[in-house]
């Protein structure tokens, strides 16, 4: 059948950009991920300009505007055997990133225009938080809500996960959250519209030292309470999981069946348009950069396109979001991280479960397209909103999955990427509201782990919010205050 | 098909192609002795499982995919033959000739749209979903464990050049005549670039080969990081000891990586038998291998008349030539030296289900032509290779009138990104002349920069 093809590495047809652009999506970061075109074999060598003639071509873009989404290493598809071969020094952090400087957005996309100059409720941060909250919010008839938003929508950590939602967490109420996420994922895509891909193919958590055995123990514990299914189970049964897994020097292993994996692009997708529908503004490249204040609360928010006036500030900007509330006179305790991830070729299916080694933080995946999608925290990286890649992270993640998929050292790495994890010292999230600034409301410090909290979250705070649940005790214990007072509760199970 | 006699190529070996015996010769890219043995059906795409072959021969699409010697995924267009070798085809059942799947490409006419396919669609989306995962990837587990390579190694170099084609050359003959250390690596397993493998033209300069131990071939820049110790290229090479990873640290940088074959909006613009330009050019001068007997070319300007002399010398008049004219200039412009088969009006469309057969075209008084072919060689300038560039903090804009992007630079080729230089074609269309000028011009740059320090 006749097709013309701008990306034959993922078969993305002219059409496809026309249907892009139908939706909206008009910067080529967003068309790239709502087409997926360059993100196959080639990473946009040949694509690239093509897409941006057809853009210049349409009007749809003027030439300063256009900018080729970044060039991610590795330039040339990478086997894991080579990026191995790089012995990694044990005491030195990883320095640097590619590439070196975070653009979210280039001037030439600022939107004309002002910013709507009030609302009732303001939220800061375009993110999956940001946007489900919003979602929940019209669902309970308060639509009088801005977004703000300071690159495209998928410019942060949302846009840069990898997908995984388990309920395998270490305490009741992290379970308890992902366990309704992911309830609300399954009818994801009959409310909104659009394909989420969720996958419960399980996650396969291993322990090899007997400190880290304990803890996964401990957290099956609590989630069989919950009446989560999670097993430990013998290795034999691991080896039939994953028949091409080396399980040397594992002690445990737990697996969860109803656990998996989602696309995380579309569930963005899917929030927005129903924040548009509802007539909720989503202000993409807009910036904040202060806030005005009167008495013991915030009266405007101050970004590069105007003032809005509100009632209500949501700071849901994750790694983001410490800067953000400085503005504010606020201090978070929140740091940003960087984790790094990458992407294989695309492979048959061969993977059922998401594995992790609770021990070295390596997970990886088989993402519906079929690519091997991984990463591997870096217990020496230093504080930081960075979010280039490393060579250092390459090869300590080769060096891991080779080892835990022995067959797999000729499999080639397409690309590498990082986001920024927003880490809270207790592992929870920080919610409620702001001692000394009462109007503003924190949805922040979700550890890198947002993505399969956000429906249910969203859902829990929009009713609290307007009024249906104000006694909600998840608003209260995990406010700013826990950390003056000390009452933290530490979360165990965080991987990345 | 018949080889130039006037070629290089190695001995005969023979592999083996989905248990077929095919006849190759000894170190050529393995897609070009495809080409040569008429087997130019090599996988089916991911999603509509339409046919693929060979398109750029530069690893800068990935179109040429196969699985070799239990490895998938694998750049035909980027692996050595070598006798024995096994080769087989991908993403099709019972085989890529006829590919049962090929009917998703007739049930989607215009094309899915994944994000909203079925989407909340009682039964049917969860069944979508299954069956997306099975269909879903390309090519299944290696065979086997990869071969450990040795340690990756560090060098210190005062310059380092990344790409030999013309500016690259020109660059490195400059710095040697200095008595200036540097190194210059290439991709290719040999040096030349479009001296060698792209059309020709006139007042192209020879081809000077720098010393042996500055040059480094089949040398794969991957990125541009950095460590303790600063700034470095990581670069896989591979020689007869094996694949090594290199760090290599340069107080310099010239990137004159050249560009990569571009795709244009036209229905059927990736069957098999279509070649970007210097696909073509690189199998007739490296390897004398034709593209096809009959051969339908479209492009423009001087990369068309530089493709139709080199098609020429090989012996081959194309079946048609269609000049695309200039983007923004009112009219097609038609170059010096090309018999203009017809101007073109309207887009064209390629025909034929497994490889190319023919082609169709509107001449710009409205009549509709076809012809039949047996290639298609598309000779647009290519796309500056801006990558590398890019992740060194240079500025990249998009240049209307080529449509393409290029890296932003001043006349020495000076990024304002501290140590970092382009020349030749990173720079926007020019010729192997104008290249090796920008190349000197960098060079020169670099001596004074470094006289200065």
């Amino acid at each position: 059948m006749s097709k013309a093809l701008v990306c034959p590495c993922e078969d993305v047809t002219f059409d496809n950009l026309d249907h892009a652009v139908s939706h909206g999506h008009t910067d080529i970061e967003s068309i790239k991920r709502f087409t997926g075109f360059g993100t196959g074999m080639c990473q946009g060598k040949s694509c690239m300009p093509a897409v941006s003639a057809y853009l210049h071509r349409k009007g749809l873009l003027p030439p300063e505007a256009q900018a080729p989404f970044t060039a991610r290493p590795p330039l040339q598809p990478t086997r894991l055997a080579v990026l191995a071969s790089d012995p990694v020094p044990a005491q030195e952090p990883p320095i640097g990133g590619t590439p070196p400087t975070i653009e979210l957005s280039t001037p030439a996309l600022k939107p004309d225009g002002q910013v709507p100059a009030r609302a009732k409720i303001v939220i800061i941060g375009g993110g999956v938080m940001g946007l489900s909250l919003a979602h929940n919010l019209a669902l309970r008839g308060e639509t009088d809500v801005v977004v703000l938003e300071q690159g495209y929508l998928l410019a942060g950590a949302t846009g840069r996960n990898g997908g995984g939602v388990r309920m395998q967490w270490g305490t009741a109420v992290n379970v308890g959250l992902a366990r309704r996420s992911i309830e609300l994922m399954k009818g994801f895509a009959r409310e909104f519209g659009i394909n989420l891909w969720l996958r419960q193919g399980g996650y396969l958590f291993l322990a090899k030292s007997a400190e880290v055995a304990d803890r996964l123990e401990k957290s099956v514990a609590v989630q069989n309470a919950m009446g989560v299914q999670t097993r430990l189970i013998e290795q034999s049964e691991a080896s039939e999981l994953v028949p091409d897994l080396s399980l040397r020097g594992v002690r445990v292993a737990a697996f969860n069946p109803d656990d998996g994996v989602i696309f995380p692009w579309p569930f963005l997708w899917g929030y927005a348009q129903s924040c548009k529908r509802h007539g909720i503004a989503v202000e993409t490249f807009t910036r904040v950069t202060g806030f005005k204040q009167s008495g013991a609360g915030i009266t405007h928010v101050v970004t590069d396109r105007g003032e809005i006036a509100c009632e209500t500030v949501v700071l849901a900007a994750g790694a983001w979001s410490p800067p953000i509330a400085q503005l504010a006179g606020v201090t978070l305790p929140n740091q940003p991280h960087r984790h790094e991830i990458c992407s294989t070729e695309p492979l048959k299916p061969f993977l059922g479960p998401l594995v992790s080694v609770l021990d070295s933080g390596i997970y990886f995946s088989q993402s519906m397209r079929g690519e091997i999608v991984g990463g591997m925290g870096d217990p020496l990286e230093p504080a930081g909103l960075q979010m280039g890649s490393t060579m250092r992270f390459a090869s300590r993640y080769a060096s891991a999955l080779q080892e835990l998929l022995p067959t797999g050292g000729n499999l080639k790495i397409l690309r590498q990427w990082a986001g920024c994890y927003d880490v809270t010292p207790d592992h929870n999230p920080v919610l409620g509201r702001t001692p000394g600034v009462e109007n503003l409301l924190q949805l922040n410090g979700f550890v890198g782990h947002g993505v399969m909290m956000a429906p249910a979250v969203g859902e829990r705070m929009a009713a609290w919010m307007t009024g249906a649940a104000p006694d909600d005790d998840l608003f209260t214990r995990f406010n700013l205050q826990r950390f003056i007072d000390g009452r933290l509760e530490k979360e165990s199970m965080i991987i990345g | 098909m018949a080889r130039l006699s006037s070629s290089a190529s190695g001995r005969r070996v023979s592999v083996d192609l989905d248990g077929r015996t095919i006849e190759a010769r000894e170190g050529e890219p393995l897609a070009v002795s495809l080409v040569d043995a008429g087997q130019l059906l090599l996988s089916r795409s991911v999603k509509y499982h339409r046919p693929r072959g060979a398109f750029c021969m530069a690893a800068s699409c990935g179109n040429c995919l196969v699985r070799v010697n239990g490895v998938p995924n694998v750049q035909a267009c980027r692996v050595a033959v070598h006798d024995g070798m096994r080769v087989e085809r991908q993403n099709a059942y019972p085989s890529a000739r006829v590919d049962v799947f090929g009917f998703i490409d007739w049930f989607f006419p215009r094309g899915m749209h994944h994000n909203t396919i079925l989407a909340g669609v009682p039964v049917a989306e969860q069944v979508m979903a299954r069956v997306a995962r099975q269909l879903a990837g390309l090519g299944t587990l290696p065979d086997l464990p990869a071969r450990p390579l040795a340690d990756a190694q560090s060098l210190q170099v005062p310059v380092l050049i990344i790409g030999a084609g013309p500016a690259g050359l020109a660059a490195s003959q400059v710095l040697t005549e200095a008595g200036v250390n540097h190194v210059l690596i290439e991709r290719d397993h040999i040096a030349g670039g479009r001296l060698n493998a792209g059309p020709l033209e006139a007042g192209a300069p020879p081809l000077d080969l720098p010393p042996p131990n500055t040059l480094w071939t089949s040398a794969q820049a991957f990125g541009v990081f950095e460590d303790a110790q600063g700034r470095f290229v990581a670069v896989e090479h591979q020689s007869i000891e094996g694949d090594r990873l290199v760090r290599i640290y340069a107080q310099a940088l010239l990137l004159a990586v050249g560009g990569h074959a571009r795709i244009i909006p036209f229905e059927n613009n990736e069957l098999p038998g279509i070649f970007a330009g210097r696909a073509a050019t690189r199998m007739i001068r490296r390897h004398g291998v034709l593209p096809g007997r009959q051969v339908a070319l479209v492009g423009r300007g001087e990369e068309l008349a530089g493709v139709h002399a080199s098609l020429a010398e090989a012996g081959i008049t194309p079946v048609v030539t269609l000049d695309l004219g200039v983007p923004d200039a009112p009219g097609p412009t038609p170059s010096v030296g090309i018999e203009l088969g017809a101007l073109l009006a309207e887009p064209i469309r390629a025909l034929g289900r497994a490889k190319i057969r023919g082609l169709n075209y509107r001449t710009p008084d409205g009549t509709d032509r076809r012809v039949s072919c047996d290639a298609l060689v598309l000779a647009l300038p290519p796309s500056p290779s801006y990558e590398l560039a890019s992740q060194l903090g240079a500025q990249v804009d998009f240049d209307p009138a080529q449509e393409t992007f290029r890296v932003r630079a001043d006349g020495s080729g000076a990024t304002g990104v501290p140590g970092v230089w382009v020349a030749g074609e990173l720079l926007g269309p020019c010729s192997a002349q104008e290249a090796a000028g920008s190349g000197q011009r960098a060079a020169r740059a670099i001596l004074a920069g470094e006289a200065a320090r």
